[in-house]
């Protein structure tokens, strides 16, 4: 097994050096008259009034130009949300859902579709993926990324991203971060507050000359979680006090005029209580690190880009199931090369290869090893047919491998040879960006993304007791998620206000579950994951935005949304630990104000959720209770003690001491004080 | 004598109002939309490729020498670009210029920014622009038809940039491959 194990790793190897030498041998081998320069955020900001993406068909687009429903949170937004973390930004932003089990856990999704492990959002930070491919889910805690570090949160609804391919099925969240090369930031910040709260960031940035700049972050906190009872069901395991620490630092050097390169290195600890897939607590422990290295240069044939990385995860979850904690350790490695070019001055094309390697260790029991390796190539077009008509067209095929080697228990129904799967699958997105008037924008949107069936429920997952025999399966299917969409943008001259509507109707395919599926051996029968059915989700989002007298800055969104599940008689009412249809609210409401007043600053953000659901794991598998409809106010007042010190007081669930908002314990108010300093 | 009393505050008032006027004054000399479109040329360089390095930007405004007030309007709108600051926190430095001094101006220019009206002077500013390599930079709806500007700017509710790609090369311009993809290109 070793040796299988170490002739696979050296494949592997033998693989990422090959295409990292390709790639630099295209980067020598350019022409000579190249002029080197990667995205400049701010610069582009500050030009066109707006912020600006890549992150909807890979090349340099304004907010208001992208064939997508989109929304970028800005630096000023992260600062004045009063957050403490990342989910508790996204919390304020309409069409967003996340359900809040503890004071550090939280799973977000976006246009419903949340669960506990929520697996259906691709989180990235600067292009490199985040969330976990044990269960392809988000441990936001984890995410090595400092609030005060992040240019711009973008948000991409629906699964309108085929470039990402795998798993930006409901969307994408792109975290970007602050350039060293292009933005001197350099912050300090200090925070007490409710639930024993002590946080510290620190991000600090250092120029060498104009050619190379280095950006150090580093964070830690210490705090407990809530006080408010675990219901019965869910009390697998007794809270424990929550820590985080992280620490990331990327340098960017300018080998010449022609040529970027830019190498980061994050690590990364939390200890936390979390819900678990199946609806229990668990005290989980995260680490991980990661490296990545980045080349980008301009030529003759347009934007070139080489990017490699690899994250390390280790996760451990206690007591786990019946008392066999779990330990997840996984890997993935990604090396991807695309080139941006214009034809004419009407067309910009995109074309991209990726090599992806995850490999992840069974557990609890031991011994094996599930790994995968997708082999990508796609490609992208916007035609501007009109000055006032685009389309874009993104064309994606990601071809996988599935393998298993290692240990295979008395009576397993598998065999490792079961796992050597192939799935060749396309996914793509199409978009017409209609402008008729400068007031008026209008898309259209058709699109197919494809959620992966992460390593956990490949088979990675496996608990063999006397009593209960749970596993993974190789024969789990790809969900495909196809998504029709018709967008309206509106720009009220006159109060300068800005209307937004959506319509959508998505569809998605063999939904995957941890559970559902049953298979009897004579050693007794094993639990296993499978797909459970299809749903069905139509939805309208309505926005308004605007600001007022310049001091003031206000908006209001809201969801309508209805899901129909369609599940196989074992998954009905979430026994396979997936609802969708009763578990999403079917209205929800985001409304903020803010003012601005020389040194004073005063925000508030109102949450609204209609009745819903929410899963509980019962003896058997898995059943649903009632949520009652709640509202949340949430905010923050900020005073500047000088130009470099701030002062900030905020709070979350401001309205109530604590507030059932999930099938899990009831969410506690929570008060924080930040005392900030820029150098 | 008690009347005499109020009378420096009388003239403070005056003052006051004679300084508003003028300064509302010269608000209107330049509106909104031009204060935009001047920032957002300054912006424009930042991914000019082909800047030099080093040194203060040199900034002409070209006025029309036979438009009446034209020169007052240059010298505004070189006031503003004055008190700002280039890539890097580069100073720029203005020059205001006439048309009628175009031809044979001996110096050098970075960049030229068009004041309205230029543009029927269309034939003489490129020839001007092409031989002294200089990027043309305009908010004159009129420079995109007569094509003398490289970079064509609208402002109002969504700020729009065009870069004419054959005059960019004709003068030599090189902009950012990023640049030239988030604007339009004409």
């Amino acid at each position: 097994m070793n040796s299988t194990l170490s002739i696979s790793l050296q494949t592997l190897h033998a693989r990422t050096a090959l295409l990292l030498l390709l790639a630099a041998l295209l980067m020598v081998l350019l022409p000579a008259a190249m002029h080197a320069q990667s995205m400049d955020y701010g610069s582009l900001e500050r030009l066109f009034n707006e912020p600006v993406t890549t992150s909807v068909d890979g090349s340099p687009q304004r907010q208001s130009d992208v064939p997508a429903t989109m929304v970028i949170i800005t630096a000023e937004e992260i600062r004045r949300s009063g957050a403490k973390d990342i989910p508790g930004v996204l919390r304020h932003v309409g069409g967003i859902d996340t359900l809040e089990w503890g004071n550090d856990n939280v799973d977000v999704g976006v246009r419903g579709y949340n669960q506990a492990y929520s697996s259906r959002l691709l989180v990235l930070v600067d292009g490199r993926q985040v969330y976990a491919d044990d269960y392809g889910y988000t441990p936001w805690s984890s995410v090595p990324v400092e609030l005060n570090a992040i240019r711009q949160i973008e948000v991409i609804k629906g699964p309108n991203c085929a470039l990402f391919g795998f798993n930006a099925v409901n969307g994408v969240i792109n975290i970007i971060t602050y350039n060293p090369l292009y933005d001197n930031v350099n912050t300090i910040s200090s925070t007490v507050g409710t639930q024993g709260l002590v946080a510290g960031s620190a991000v600090a940035t250092h120029k060498f000359g104009t050619r190379a700049a280095v950006r150090l972050s580093a964070g830690g906190n210490s705090n407990s979680d809530f006080s408010t009872s675990i219901p019965i069901s869910e009390a697998n395991a007794l809270r424990k006090h929550q820590n985080r620490g992280a620490i990331n630092i990327v340098g960017v050097i300018r080998l010449n005029e022609k040529m970027l390169l830019g190498v980061e290195a994050s690590h990364s600890t939390a200890q936390l209580n979390e819900m678990s897939p199946v609806y229990v607590f668990n005290n989980a422990k995260y680490g991980t690190d990661s490296l990545k290295a980045q080349l980008t240069a301009e030529s003759g044939i347009g934007l070139l880009q080489a990017t490699v990385y690899t994250n390390w995860l280790r996760n451990t979850d206690t007591p786990g199931v019946m008392n066999q904690p779990f330990h997840f350790k996984s890997r993935v490695t990604v090396a991807e090369v695309h080139d941006i070019f214009k034809i004419g001055t009407d067309h910009t094309l995109r074309a991209a290869v990726e090599y992806r390697h995850n490999t992840e260790s069974s557990t609890p029991t031991t011994g094996a090893s599930i790994h995968n390796e997708v082999f990508s190539a796609s490609g992208m077009w916007n035609w501007k047919i009109t000055s006032t008509i685009s389309l874009t067209n993104a064309l994606r095929i990601d071809h996988l491998l599935l393998g298993r080697v290692g240990y295979l228990p008395p009576g397993y129904p598998f065999s490792n040879s079961d796992w050597n799967r192939a799935f060749t699958q396309p996914s793509f997105n199409s978009g017409l960006v209609w402008k008729p008037r400068e007031a008026d924008s209008i898309r259209l949107l058709v699109s197919r993304g494809n959620q992966l069936p992460n390593l956990g429920i490949s088979g990675a997952f496996l608990l063999v007791t006397p009593f209960l025999k749970i596993s993974g399966s190789p024969l789990l299917k790809p969900s495909v998620v196809t998504n029709y969409e018709i967008g309206w943008d509106h720009i009220f001259l006159g109060p300068n206000i800005l209307f937004r509507a959506s319509v959508f109707d998505q569809h998605s395919e063999d939904i995957l579950s941890t559970g559902g599926g049953y298979i009897p051996t004579p050693n007794g029968p094993y639990l296993v994951s499978s797909n459970i059915g299809t749903s069905e989700a139509t939805g309208l989002e309505l926005g308004l935005k605007g600001t007022l007298r310049k001091n003031y800055r206000w908006g209001v969104d809201y969801r309508l949304e209805r899901i129909s599940d369609h599940f196989v008689p074992n998954a009905l009412n979430g026994a396979a630990y997936i609802d969708y249809d009763d578990t999403t609210p079917v209205h929800q409401v985001k409304a903020k104000l803010g003012w601005t007043n020389g040194k004073w600053e005063l925000d508030t953000y109102l949450q609204y959720h209609s009745v819903s659901r929410g899963l509980i794991s019962t003896a058997r598998a898995a059943t649903t209770i009632p949520v009652p409809a709640f509202t949340t106010l949430d905010g923050r007042v900020a005073y500047n003690l000088t130009e470099r010190f701030t002062w900030a007081v905020s709070g979350q669930n401001l309205t109530h001491a604590s507030q059932l908002q999930t099938s899990g314990p009831a969410v506690e108010r929570r008060v924080l004080g930040t005392l900030s300093f820029n150098f | 004598m008690r009347y005499r009393k109020f009378i420096p505050n009388i003239s403070i008032v005056i003052l006051t109002l004679f300084v508003m006027l003028v300064g509302v004054r010269s608000a209107h000399a330049m509106d909104r939309a031009s204060i935009d479109a001047v920032q957002a040329a300054i912006h424009t360089l930042s991914f000019l490729e082909s800047l030099p390095k080093d040194g203060p930007i040199i900034v002409g405004v070209l006025y029309s020498s036979d438009t009446p007030d034209a020169r007052a309007m240059a010298e505004s709108i070189a006031q503003l670009i004055g008190t700002m600051r280039g890539p890097n926190s580069r100073t720029l430095q203005p020059l205001v210029l006439a048309t009628s001094a175009l031809a044979q101006f001996p110096g050098h220019l970075d960049v030229l920014w068009l004041a309205a009206g230029v543009c029927k002077h269309a034939a003489l500013i490129v020839a001007s622009i092409r031989s002294h390599h200089v990027v043309s930079i305009s908010d004159d709806p009129q420079c995109a038809d007569t094509q003398c500007c490289v970079i064509a700017i609208r402002t109002g509710q969504r700020i729009e940039i065009s870069l004419n790609t054959a005059l960019a090369g004709a003068v030599g311009a090189r902009f950012s491959l990023v640049f030239t993809m988030v604007v339009r290109r004409k």
